[in-house]
């Protein structure tokens, strides 16, 4: 089956299509490396640049301006073939907040690249939050390739939450680099079921160079047939009262999924503190055992866990 | 309804049950009263099907139920409350209240269970499930999905352990209702819980000891389970019978 619109795969994707043609709500969509539309609103810039089969978008949040509800970006190729090169800023200025809610949508992929390349600034005590899902398509055939560069300014806060569940994954290669000044907080999610071919990479880096920063990298992951994960996390604490963790939970089934999780834990500063956790394995018997005690099935007890893992 | 026949079970070097024989009938709330370690749990697993025993039948309605699984036993009426809190992440009171309905449920009804447990719904509806709850607030919780599960026999795997004396009385009258239904067997350690049960028995030395009465047999085990696992305790039907001395 083809998905014929962009509004059609970004409802597909859980998307409210209201949310890309509403004047007072800021928006920004895109299909392969064209703009279809962009709605700025006060306080915050949308500026787009398309050349050399790379599109160029600033996105600038002035300071003070605090948006309750959030903005909607919609990143999609419709086509079966394709490559889209994002290359993005964001700018939160001083104190002010803004939640960014992202649909990447490559549903009739059959060869589709979607590279980023993004830097963002979290100004001074500004709150950023970014939600992203994806939807590659049922059988994923996608190279997802998106490098971040992201500073957290003095007191600022960063809430990054992706997520990949429905369909297949395809090859994904995430690579993310933080730096934490003073005071600011930082909270990276990531939630991926992963299945067939899907090969998943995760590289996150958090610097936790600010006095009492944080920084929190959690990664939630479902895994079957041939796909595979590599989730590395590295957190370096730095300054005085520095506090990290990193948890990484995966859920493993079959002979052929492969699943790696490495947390690294750096610290140059004896008033600073990070800790990690993983657990990979087969569904917990104890929680099949309990659900089946109401009388579900095993697969409608495993897909209970499964779904509370990634909710 | 629930008759357990014959049932011997050894846990690695350890004997857990030397030809117990055990029956619940409608109605009743039957107590297993015993020692930590004693095997009450492992019955209950047994019961449930969760572990294989050597020897035995257990028969529920009269129907022979050994090779039914879990999930058909559950269907059938057999329902548990578990002994240990087990987390599966990311369920809500309400997400674990509704599972535990399979046939369906309104929220009326969810919060109704949860009233009857003595949990507001208002400050417990949403909730996810995980070790910010206490003890005694799980235990209700686990309670409530038992009631939503409308067994025919609720198996209570120490129900009152960590809940306070006014929910108590709320949680004893939901077991009342239970057996009102059903029937109920109620797993305990102490003494505290035993005054709402119709009949006692006392699992001790890999066997299960018979009161007619719960008073007698608190009597009987303060007395003597003290010394069970040295002691080959005589079966209380033995004792009467005069066939043995205790
Ligand atoms: N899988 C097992 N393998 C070996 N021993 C076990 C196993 N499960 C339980 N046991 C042992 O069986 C005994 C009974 O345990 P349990 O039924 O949990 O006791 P209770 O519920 O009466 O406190 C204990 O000594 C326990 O350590
Ligand atoms: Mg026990």
């Amino acid at each position: 089956m083809t998905i014929g619109t962009i509004d059609e795969a970004y409802s597909i994707a859980g998307g409210n299509i209201h949310s890309l043609h509403s004047k007072n709500i800021g928006s920004l969509v895109i299909d392969e490396n064209k703009i279809l539309s962009a709605n700025a609103i006060e306080g915050a810039v949308i500026e787009t640049d398309a050349r050399d089969g790379e599109l160029f978008v600033n996105l600038t949040v002035k300071a003070g301006y605090r948006f309750d509800d959030p903005l909607h970006l919609c990143f999609g190729v419709m086509s079966p073939e394709a490559t889209q090169r994002i290359n993005i800023n964001i700018n939160t200025e001083e104190n002010s907040k803004v939640s960014l809610r992202a649909h990447c949508v490559f549903p009739n992929a059959v060869d589709v690249l979607h590279a980023m390349e993004a830097r963002i600034n979290i100004g001074p005590n500004s709150e950023y939050s970014y939600d992203e899902t994806h939807y590659h398509g049922e059988r994923g055939q996608v190279r997802v390739v998106p490098n971040a560069k992201i500073t957290l300014e003095d007191g600022a806060r960063l809430y990054n939450s992706f997520s990949l569940i429905q369909g297949a994954v395809g090859n994904m290669k995430f690579d993310y680099d933080i730096d934490c000044l003073d005071n600011s907080v930082c909270h990276m999610l990531a939630k991926v079921y992963g299945k067939f071919d899907d090969d998943i990479t995760i590289r996150e880096r958090a610097r936790l160079k600010g006095a009492n920063s944080h920084a929190i990298l959690e990664a939630r992951m479902v895994i079957r047939d041939n796909a595979r994960t590599d989730i590395y996390t590295e957190i370096i604490g730095e300054g005085d009262g520095a506090r990290g963790h990193m948890d990484c939970t995966e859920i493993i089934s079959g002979k052929t999924a492969y699943a790696k999780a490495t947390p690294v834990v750096v610290v140059v500063n004896d008033k600073a503190k990070i800790t990690h956790e993983a657990a990979i394995g087969s569904i917990d018997s104890d929680q099949l055992n309990l659900l089946m005690s109401r009388g579900l099935s095993p697969d409608q007890a495993t897909e209970i866990i499964v779904n509370g893992l990634l909710k | 309804m629930l008759k357990i026949r014959n049932l011997t079970l050894t846990l690695g070097e350890k004997k857990i049950f030397d030809d117990v024989s055990l029956e619940v009938t409608r109605g009743e709330i039957y107590a297993l009263l015993g020692r930590n370690g004693t095997g009450k749990s492992t019955l209950a697993a047994v019961i449930l099907g969760l572990i294989k025993p050597e020897k035995g039948d257990i028969y529920f309605e009269d129907e022979l139920i050994n090779d039914l699984s879990l999930t058909e036993r559950a269907k059938r009426g057999i329902i548990l409350a578990w002994q240990k809190n087990i987390t599966v992440q990311g369920l809500t009171v309400r997400d674990y209240v509704r599972v535990s309905a399979p046939n369906g449920i309104s929220d009326a009804e969810v919060e109704g269970h949860l009233e009857a447990v003595g949990l507001s719904c208002g400050e417990y509806l949403d909730r996810v499930i995980d070790g910010k709850l206490s003890g005694g607030e799980r235990k209700r919780i686990e309670l409530a999905s038992v009631l939503a599960a409308k067994p025919k026999l609720a198996i209570l795997d120490e129900p009152d352990s960590g809940i306070d004396a006014v929910s108590l009385v709320m949680v004893e009258s939901a077991i009342r209702r239970m057996a009102q239904d059903g029937a109920v067997l109620l797993i305990t350690h102490t003494e505290d819980i035993l005054g709402i049960s119709t009949r006692a028995g006392i699992l001790c030395g890999a066997r299960v000891i018979r009161e007619a009465k719960p008073d007698a047999a608190v009597q009987y085990f303060k007395n003597h389970c003290d010394y069970c696992e040295t002691v080959n305790t005589p079966r209380l039907d033995e004792i009467i019978t005069g066939s043995v001395n205790p």
